[in-house]
């Protein structure tokens, strides 16, 4: 039956309809027969429409459709050539769809994601989507696809894994599947590393003493007894290797281990075999903290830099017995590369390093050190620091107690930097992103009084060509700007003739002291011709080539024309060939505009606040500077303490985050500072403002743990006072710091009696280091500590989860593809085995309608009197009104023979006449009356009489007639009038 | 006219342009289209889209056309797909490898076999029509035979294969149609036989004449098959004796047909200099007869144009009218 009722109780309404018709025939107010049963008829059709509408009446209809969305695994753990695999499968499969059939195709690892939507024909070709690899959640895919099920069709669900689900919950979206009438076919992808070797764990006290051994455990997982050899770093420096004898399991290793300076250290294991499928996995990590005096790390940009502050700061802090630090001096070649080897330190000196020198990551580290770790910072200025070393717009410059962006001067040497930005083919498809990406870096480093401007091949403008996409411009708030980088899509351009005119004549209008070209390309654009590397040149422009994934590598033809431009326009030639290095590229690109905030004058320096960094040292002491880097102070609580000529802060520091940072833009040897390297204050000084930085909390004296469960970190502190009484009611403050270096703040709850717990986001593979601060009734501490995902947990399950996946195919009543009869399955993919899908349409509100439009219908028939002579009148009237009908071809036809009869009449009556005057006397022709007509009526008195005599009277009936009419018209009028219409 | 009787007509009127709207419903993008036959412009078909699938392109670049009126098109996923002149798909096969670039065009040699400019290998390809690789020549170098840069092929009626090159040495070189070296002129610059991206040639061997695109001049430049200049054709401009960035040659029943990646036309030069306004079609766009950065043309044996929409990543096939 094609309709259902909701609330079918209401049909007994359908009673009424017998009743209407009995009343009907009872009674029929003087209509006719015809007119009463079309009446009778409409009451029926508005009671039926209202009972239906009353019962919710639903129009059912059912549907053969099958629409099935097929849920690709693409972790890591898929092995590509079972990948490539099961796309085959999917293609040929599909090649059997009908007509009612659709698929669509959903991607999934640790997310979730719409490749293609429902279609016919079907075919996987490649895949588009990115999703994070690291993680599988089948959970996801299951929850997308369900979302993604158009209504009313039959729904299937083809799951392509390998069931080892590192995140969700598959079960549960089964049964969500089953409950929403959903079948999941399962194809499990068969995993055949069956030989694999896995480094499980490296575990290791989390805090030692000096001196105090330990053992650094290696846990190793192995498939097969076999031989293999155990290498065991500590933070990157060879501490044991051991052949070791593996048996099948679990398998544990000790290397003993002693640790003589304070400090955190990174213990990894790597685990080699000349057997193992699956390298990814055979390397873990574990973290212990030693306790001990306060570390200090100096980084110079070059010896000449640090050669007078090292020395005296080894005299003023480390010679020093009570609350005293060793110090210890790097070149730039060894700068620490991991959150764990700076938290080796509790204060960092960096003297005139450019903010070129370090990755990205270890510019968001230094950040990171101060706010998160409580690690000191001093910035010791030079001609490669503060703003003209690049650190404007950097996380260093976040941590520091000035800005390098100087709004307030009135007067102030500014740059302007124009970028080319040229589509790049990278092989990942990703050249424009990494273009703009690193134009915003530019942008970033510049202050709001440059200039900046991009110009690529597009049609921004309308015309499609060379242009500037961003008009050479003041660099003023940035998010404009920065914005508009990431919407331009900058095309192909042929040659770099006339894009390098234009950024020539672009930058000649605009008044800067320093003005810079980059080009970004991947260098296959001809060379410019003519005179425009000349011209550049004299307008002291300088430009720089920066080779995104060039064609043909170093050594290939690309790079030795950019190199060749880069040489003939004063600049530097980089090749990249890893786009994650452009941002260090783009920091020492944009400080070349940068350098006209050096002021090189020697002046006074002015102390303007004492501050404990000064204690002792008189304010006019200070020996005057012979330059410095132009900062602006940041508001409180920033303290500057000593100032320039110019008011510019000289010293400055503040508290950030749990730490404390300090600003000195002069320097500290004897180019700017040559009168202060023979003061005889110059190492006190240094050695106040150094130790003020420096991280004091006391060691902690509780235990503090940190593992990883699944995605979660979690941290335990467990407090336990000397005597073995539990401590309560602790005030703790955490921080967790993740390998992307984003600091997590932790929650800690008391769990039990001097037991605390806090969790934290571990979903990334690499290094979490926690920092905790405690105070009590005891007095204050803090604990570092730290944990490792060395791998993919992608990589820990090397056989196919055949319970998850059968589990899930038998909650949803499908069917499980076996690997060894694909071929033979494959039609039985789009299977047509579910009952065909009902689709309710409710009618109630159409028959609601129908009812109401029945209504009027239905008075009309019993109250208005429509004859047929009003239908024919109201026809003629439409007809008259509308010129596009066609007139009655009638009327003109019988006119045209009355016309006829009329001529005929006269001419006969002529003749007649002349007939008798021929015959006639002259006397008859005056009295004789004119003879009949043949054919014609004989006179009388109804005829017409002779113009001369009076006319006949009308009929008294038709008098009366008009009479009555007129009579009612005016009686008409007269009641229209009274009443005022 | 009366209230009602306006309701009505407008009724009529709404149910009017429902019912011519009707047609214009089906499915935008990526399937063939077969336009109405007779346009204005001549546009017969088009087909493509981007896509990695058959049928699909990520820029298309080159084309050629085989004896049987079969279109090959090349493009920036490194693969070579084969059409009949309808737009459908036949055959696909990849390039050795697009490690470090791309190729840029395709020819088809006296044989009737598929060339292909692999540019960054410095070397051109040749495949059979059902994609079987024959042989290769060209290796890294600026000596005679060696590329930087191969971007332009064309063939003469004895079968000699003209390649353009650019990169630094830029200049046109012929081979036998096994791919020996002949002779070669021109370097980079702007003087007259000078070139600045030489993108493509054209040969008309029954007046002794060679056509270069010299792209990045806005210029083309003629030849004796010797290599002996004769004349400029061109300069920079969207004017009717204007070019920008000419990509594209095609010499077709005694035209010569550029298309003008910069001003997204193809369109008719006058070979003697005249200055006589030709053909032309298409304009900067996105729809169907519109071109964006168009890269190549060639024609077939029943006179319809084929034209490598690069930035639109489809192929349009029009007639002149």
């Amino acid at each position: 039956m094609p309709f259902s009722f909701v609330t079918p109780v209401a049909l007994a309404l359908l009673a009424v309809i017998p009743l209407a018709w009995w009343l009907a025939s009872r009674s029929r107010s003087g209509l006719d027969r015809w007119r009463s049963g079309i009446a009778t008829t409409l009451r029926t059709l508005i009671l039926l429409a209202l009972a239906g509408a009353i019962a919710e009446t639903q129009w059912v209809r059912s549907s053969d459709e099958l629409v099935l969305i097929a849920c690709l695994d693409v972790s890591k753990s898929i092995p590509e050539a079972r990948a490539k695999e099961a796309r085959e499968f999917l293609t040929e499969a599909a090649k059997r769809m009908t007509e009612h059939d659709k698929a669509s195709l959903i991607v999934f690892g640790g997310e979730a994601s719409m490749e293609t939507a429902p279609t016919r024909p079907f075919e996987v070709g490649q895949i588009a989507s990115i999703v994070p690899r690291d993680h599988t959640d089948i959970s996801s895919a299951l929850r997308l696809a369900l979302a993604a099920f158009p209504e009313g069709v039959q729904r299937r669900v083809l799951l392509i894994s390998d069931g080892n689900a590192s995140r969700g919950d598959a079960i549960a979206e089964a049964r969500a599947a089953k409950a929403a009438g959903v079948r999941i076919d399962v194809y499990p992808v068969p995993l055949d590393q069956k030989r694999d070797i896995l480094c499980e764990a490296v575990v290791c006290p989390s805090e030692v003493k000096k001196n105090e051994s330990f053992d650094a455990k290696v846990i190793v997982r192995s498939e097969e007894e076999t031989e293999a050899t155990i290498t065991l770093f500590r933070n990157g420096q060879l501490v044991g290797r051991e052949p070791v004898h593996l048996v099948k399991g679990k398998n544990a290793f000790l290397f003993p281990q002693k640790v003589v300076d304070q400090g955190m250290y990174e213990y990894q294991a790597v685990i080699e075999t000349g057997t193992d499928k699956v390298p990814e996995n055979n390397r873990a990590s574990g973290f212990s903290y030693v306790q001990g005096k306060p570390r200090v790390l100096v980084l110079a940009g070059s010896d000449a830099d640090a050669q007078f502050l090292v020395p005296a700061l080894k005299q003023e802090i480390e010679a020093v017995a009570e609350g005293g630090a060793n110090v210890e001096y790097r070149s730039l070649a060894n700068i620490p590369q991991s959150l764990a080897e700076f938290q080796n330190y509790d204060g960092l000196v960096l003297v005139n390093v450019n903010a070129g020198s370090f990755s990205p990551a270890q510019l968001q580290m230094l950040e990171s050190n101060v706010h998160d770790l409580g690690i000191g910072l001093v910035m010791v200025g030079g001609d490669d620091s503060f703003g003209a070393g690049g650190y404007l717009g950097t996380p260093v410059e976040r941590a520091l107690p000035v800005t390098m962006d100087l709004k307030q001067r009135e007067v102030m040497p500014n740059g302007a930097l124009a970028v080319v930005l040229h589509t790049c083919e990278l092989s990942d498809g990703r050249g424009n992103y990494w273009a703009k990406k690193i134009t915003q870096a530019a942008v970033e480093r510049l202050s709001s009084q440059d200039y900046a401007g991009v110009l690529d091949y597009g049609g921004t403008g309308g015309r499609w060509g060379e242009e500037w996409a961003i008009p050479m411009q003041l660099v003023g708030t940035k998010s404009g700007l920065l914005q508009a980088i990431a919407g331009l899509s900058p095309g192909d351009m042929p040659s770099f003739h006339t894009i390098l005119d234009m950024a020539e004549k672009g930058l000649k209008k605009v008044n800067a002291a320093l003005k810079h070209i980059i080009i970004i390309t991947d260098g296959d654009p001809s060379p410019p011709t003519g005179n425009v590397m000349a011209n550049l040149r004299a307008g002291k422009v300088t430009l720089s080539t920066v080779l995104i994934d060039a064609h043909g590598g170093r050594a290939g033809p690309c790079y030795q024309a950019m190199k060749k431009l880069a040489d003939e326009g004063g600049g530097s030639a980089y090749f990249c060939d890893d786009p994650n290095h452009l941002p260090q590229i783009f920091v020492k690109e944009a400080a070349l505009v940068r350098k006209g905030l050096l002021f090189e004058e020697e002046f006074k320096p002015k102390m303007v606040s004492s501050s404990e960094l000064l204690r002792g040292i008189p304010s006019g002491s200070f020996p005057s500077l012979k330059g410095y880097v132009a900062t602006t102070a940041k508001p409180a609580p920033a303290e500057v303490s000593i100032i320039s000529h110019h008011q510019d802060p000289v010293l400055a520091q503040w508290q950030y985050g749990l730490g404390k940072s300090v600003a000195f833009t002069s320097d500290a040897k004897n180019r700017w500072a040559a009168n202060w390297v023979s003061w005889d204050a110059y190492a006190k000084f240094w050695g106040q403002v150094v130790r003020w930085t420096i991280r004091t909390a006391p060691p902690g004296q509780y235990r503090v743990t940190t593992t990883v469960q699944g995605s979660t970190g979690k941290v335990v502190l467990d407090a336990i006072d000397p005597e073995g009484r539990f401590v309560n009611f602790l005030t703790l403050k955490g921080v967790a710091v993740g390998p992307k270096l984003e600091g997590e703040d932790l929650q800690f709850q008391q769990v039990a009696p001097g037991r605390y717990e806090a969790q934290f986001d571990a979903s990334k593979v690499g290094s979490y280091l926690v920092n905790v601060g405690y105070q009590g009734p005891e007095g204050s501490g803090y604990h570092a500590s730290g944990v490792a995902i060395p791998y993919s947990p992608e990589y820990k399950d090397q056989t196919t989860n055949m319970g998850t996946l059968e589990q899930i195919a038998e909650i949803t009543r499908g069917k499980v593809f076996r690997p060894d009869r694909l071929r033979q399955e494959q039609s039985s993919l789009f299977r047509h085995d579910q009952k065909a899908f009902q689709r309710s349409q409710p009618l109630w509100p159409w028959l609601l309608v129908f009812a109401a439009c029945l209504f009027p219908l239905d008075i009309a028939v019993r109250r208005v009197i429509i004859e047929k002579k009003d239908m024919m009148a109201a026809w003629e009237k439409v007809r008259e009104r509308l010129p596009v009908l066609p007139k009655p071809a009638l009327v003109e036809k019988v006119d045209a023979r009355l016309s006829a009869l009329l001529s005929r009449k006269k001419a006969v009556r002529e003749e007649m006449e002349g007939r008798r005057v021929f015959n006639a006397t002259p006397e008859e022709l005056d009295k004789a009356p004119p003879p009949p007509i043949a054919g014609a009526p004989p006179p009388s008195a109804a005829s017409p009489a002779p113009p001369a005599a009076p006319a006949a009277p009308p009929p008294t009936a038709k008098k009366d007639d008009v009479d009555y009419t007129a009579r009612l018209l005016e009686a008409k009028r007269r009641a229209k009038k009274d009443k005022g219409v | 006219m009366h209230g009602w009787a306006r309701r009505l007509l407008a009724a009529f009127g709404v149910l009017f342009l429902a019912l011519l709207s009707l047609p214009g419903c089906g499915p935008e993008g990526a399937a063939a289209v077969e336009p109405a036959a007779g346009r204005p412009d001549g546009l017969v078909t088009w087909w493509g889209g981007r896509g990695a699938i058959s049928g699909r392109f990520q820029s298309p670049r080159g084309l050629a056309v085989d004896r049987q009126g079969n279109v090959y098109v090349v493009d920036l996923s490194c693969r070579v797909q084969k059409f009949t002149p309808d737009g459908r798909h036949l055959l696909t096969w990849t390039l050795p490898s697009n490690q470090i670039g791309n190729p840029e065009d395709l020819a088809t040699d006296r044989d009737g076999n598929i060339l292909v400019t692999d540019t960054h290998y410095y070397r051109i390809l040749r495949y059979s029509t059902e994609g079987k690789l024959l042989n290769m020549f060209g290796a890294r170098g600026e000596g005679p035979g060696e590329f930087i840069f191969p971007v332009g092929l064309a063939v003469g009626k004895d079968g000699a294969i003209y390649v353009t090159e650019y990169g630094g040495n830029d200049r046109v070189q012929v081979f036998t149609s096994e791919g020996k070296f002949l002779r070669q002129w021109g370097k980079f610059g702007d003087a007259p036989g000078e070139f600045n991206r030489p993108q493509d040639v054209a040969v008309d061997d029954d007046r002794d004449r060679v056509y270069v695109a010299d792209a990045a001049n806005h210029r083309l430049q003629v030849f004796t098959r010797e290599g002996e200049f004769i004349r400029i054709l061109g300069g920079a401009g969207e004017g009717p004796s204007e070019l920008s960035y000419p990509y594209g040659l095609d010499w077709h029943q005694g035209r010569l047909i550029v298309t003008e990646y910069g001003n997204g036309r193809v369109r008719e030069v006058d070979v003697e200099g005249r200055g006589r306004a030709g053909l032309s079609w298409g304009r900067t766009g996105r729809d169907p007869g519109s071109l964006h950065t168009p890269w190549h043309t060639v024609h077939d044996a029943t006179g319809a144009c084929y034209v490598a929409d690069t930035d639109n990543h489809r192929i349009q096939k029009f007639r002149w009218k």
